[in-house]
């Protein structure tokens, strides 16, 4: 029955995030298509509570199974309308998979395996979860409101409850389809971000070299943890990275959809973790940049940039100034977590400094990161000594790794609430894919995945003709000379 | 005739997982965080009962917590309790192994309200847990004697 349940979600994931893909005319190759549908699908869903709550419908079964319906079939409906040119142009292709990427695939699938049973069998344990959304959603299931009997308990310690509505909504769907502990979207979500960034690499490298990066992703041993353990913020690097991938898609595409399907990411990344929206306006320069040197109208650059900022304001007034302010008053106000003393800087420093000689090169960088920062550098000094130059796409990367990087001690500085070894330290997640790209967009890495493909496809015609040719080169010269 | 060449490449696949495992490191992490928690798969699927997993993950934290609710419950004395809850270094120094839950996960686990001694209401409670001698933890009832002492008690440890 659980097992079915879980089908049943996944199939909702899939069905509204992929009527989402299609409304912003994003067409990706079929494994990209099917795991960033489902990512979507999972930020879709988690609002339904949340709606139904707002609309003072009681959160049962019955409802929360008819609201999901009603989503999948208004973000599908201009498909259902162009159902029979839809499926004339649909064809099923069979991925193919190299002999190469077996290895990969095999070890890949067996850590799968292990994400999702483990998020789905262990119950959450982290603090932030248990003192929140976790109680919320226990109790919004048996009083059928997330408005509950939580709420009159002491909550002194705590501002969990007030977070936003993303995992207390899924939570609450999950628990309501009858997984006793939720959790399984977590693991959906990592497995299918897992995928999704195997085919960036690939677009990119050669898969053994895709392979081996995602592998060095996938042992990140604190990000790996937090791929079955509930929490905000490995959801919230997956959706920052993909706002950051469609937009530098954008960029390589000029369809203008991309770009405002990367500024809905980039609202979801927001919805997740509501200080997202300083890194998100903190991205906005970039997309002036592209604007200027490809001398896109003002109009559009300026839509695009209300578009870009709109969908994550529109996600942080949902919850900080509509719900939080009518639905549950008085319980949490942006001036309350501001630091009253902005013209100190010495805080952002600190934070800056304490980011750097404590958690990604001092004690901490083992346990946390692995040997990842310590390849990272290398490929890029290597990269930088033997190539001197950056392409643009690197550059844009580049970008957005120091949007997270600055970013961080600023939100701290500016939020005093968000700890070093806490908030800071999971908000770094955020680096890491961006660092994966960064090595994979390197001219060093490139050249080799060139070099790597040309070889695995030369032919027995093709090294005859090579041998013939170079053999042809040396003679030239001699017969030159006989001519003479 | 076919390329082997991606054969070729598939050793390459192969040795190069074989030589990032080979580093401790990630050695370790294999173990423990991948092929341990598989490998306890077919334990862990004689306990599927939610109650023996939050067990399993959460220890004394949920076990503890879990066992007051039950016995208030057992001598009918749940319907009205506010527990002072004692803080976790107090359980510490006298041995017993309880990292004490804040009052909204004391909640989650028992569906009981409580406060610590410094939280608004302290005042109201009826019902304190508390070390004793010989009998490892107490749950006492409190009056206005009792609970004063009680509270000067918990307030001396940092929650």
């Amino acid at each position: 029955m659980t097992f079915l349940a879980i089908l049943v979600l996944l199939a909702a994931h899939y069905v509204s995030g992929n009527g989402l893909l299609h409304l912003f005319k994003v067409r990706l190759k079929p494994s990209m298509q099917i795991t960033l549908s489902i990512i979507c699908g999972i930020c879709i869903l988690s609002l339904v509570p949340v709606i139904l709550e707002m609309a003072f419908i009681p959160i049962t079964l019955p409802a929360v199974a008819t609201a999901i319906g009603v989503v999948c079939l208004l973000l599908n409906i201009p498909r259902l309308i162009n159902f029979r040119s839809e499926w004339k142009g649909f064809h099923f292709q069979i991925p193919t998979i190299k002999a190469y990427e077996i290895p990969f695939f095999l070890l890949f699938a067996f850590i799968f395996f292990s994400t999702l049973w483990r998020s789905y069998y262990l119950p959450s344990n982290a603090r932030d979860m248990l003192s929140g959304p976790e109680v919320l959603a226990h109790y919004a299931v048996r009083e059928h409101t997330l408005i509950n009997s939580v709420l009159s308990v002491n909550l002194e310690s705590t501002n969990n409850h007030v977070k936003p509505p993303f995992i207390l909504g899924l939570q609450v769907i999950y628990k309501l389809f009858g997984i006793y502990f939720g959790g399984v979207w977590v693991g959906l979500l990592s497995v299918c971000f897992y995928i999704f960034l195997y085919n960036v690499l690939r677009e990119k490298v050669h898969g053994v070299i895709a392979g081996a990066l995602l592998l060095l992703f996938l042992a990140l041993p604190e990000v790996y943890a937090y791929s079955y353990m509930m929490l905000f913020d490995y959801s919230n690097m997956a959706l920052f990275f993909a706002g950051v991938y469609f937009m530098l898609r954008y960029f390589k595409s000029g369809r203008q959809s991309e770009m405002y399907f990367s500024a809905l990411l980039f609202g979801f990344s927001t919805l997740i973790r509501l200080e997202t929206l300083v890194l998100v306006a903190m991205m906005v320069p970039l997309l002036w940049i592209y604007a200027y040197q490809k001398k896109t109208p003002v109009k559009t650059t300026m839509l695009q940039t209300i578009a870009l900022g709109g969908f994550s304001v529109f996600f942080y007034v949902l919850w900080m100034n509509i719900y939080l302010k009518f639905y549950m008053p008085g319980l949490l106000t942006v001036e309350s977590q501001m630091n009253p003393n902005l013209a100190d800087l010495s805080p952002l420093f600190k934070r800056f400094r304490e980011m750097n000689s404590e958690l990604l090169f001092g004690r901490l960088e083992e346990p946390l990161w692995g040997h990842f920062i310590k390849v990272f550098l290398a490929v890029m000094i290597l990269d930088l000594i033997i190539n001197r130059r950056m392409s643009r796409e690197s550059l844009n990367w580049l970008y957005a790794f120091a949007v997270v990087y600055f970013g961080l001690p600023l939100l701290g500085y500016m939020l005093p609430l968000m700890d070093l070894a806490n908030t800071t330290k999971r908000g770094l997640f955020k680096l890491m894919p961006l660092a994966l790209l960064l090595m994979a967009n390197t001219t060093l890495l490139i050249k080799l995945s060139t070099r790597m493909s040309a070889w695995e496809t030369e032919t027995e015609e093709d090294r005859q003709r090579a041998a013939t040719a170079k053999k042809a080169a040396k003679q030239q010269p001699k017969a030159k000379l006989a001519k003479r | 005739m076919k390329s082997t060449r991606p054969l070729v490449l598939a050793v390459l696949s192969v040795v190069i997982i074989l030589l990032f495992f080979s580093v401790d490191l990630y050695k370790t992490w294999f173990k423990d965080r991948v092929y341990g928690p598989v490998e306890s798969i077919s334990e862990q699927l004689t306990y599927m009962e939610p109650h023996e997993r939050m067990m399993a993950r959460l220890q004394n934290s949920y076990f503890i917590s879990y066992n007051i609710a039950e016995y208030l419950r057992n001598n009918k004395k749940d319907s009205n309790a506010l527990i002072l809850l004692p803080p976790t270094e107090y359980m510490r120094e006298n041995n017993v192994d309880y990292s004490v839950p804040e009052p909204a996960v004391f909640y989650l686990y028992t569906g009981l309200k409580s406060v610590t001694a410094n939280n608004k209401g302290a005042e109201n409670t009826n019902f304190a847990v508390i070390y004793q001698n010989g009998a490892n933890l107490q749950i006492i009832e409190l009056n206005d004697q009792n609970r004063p002492q009680i509270l000067e008690l918990f307030r001396k440890y940092k929650y």
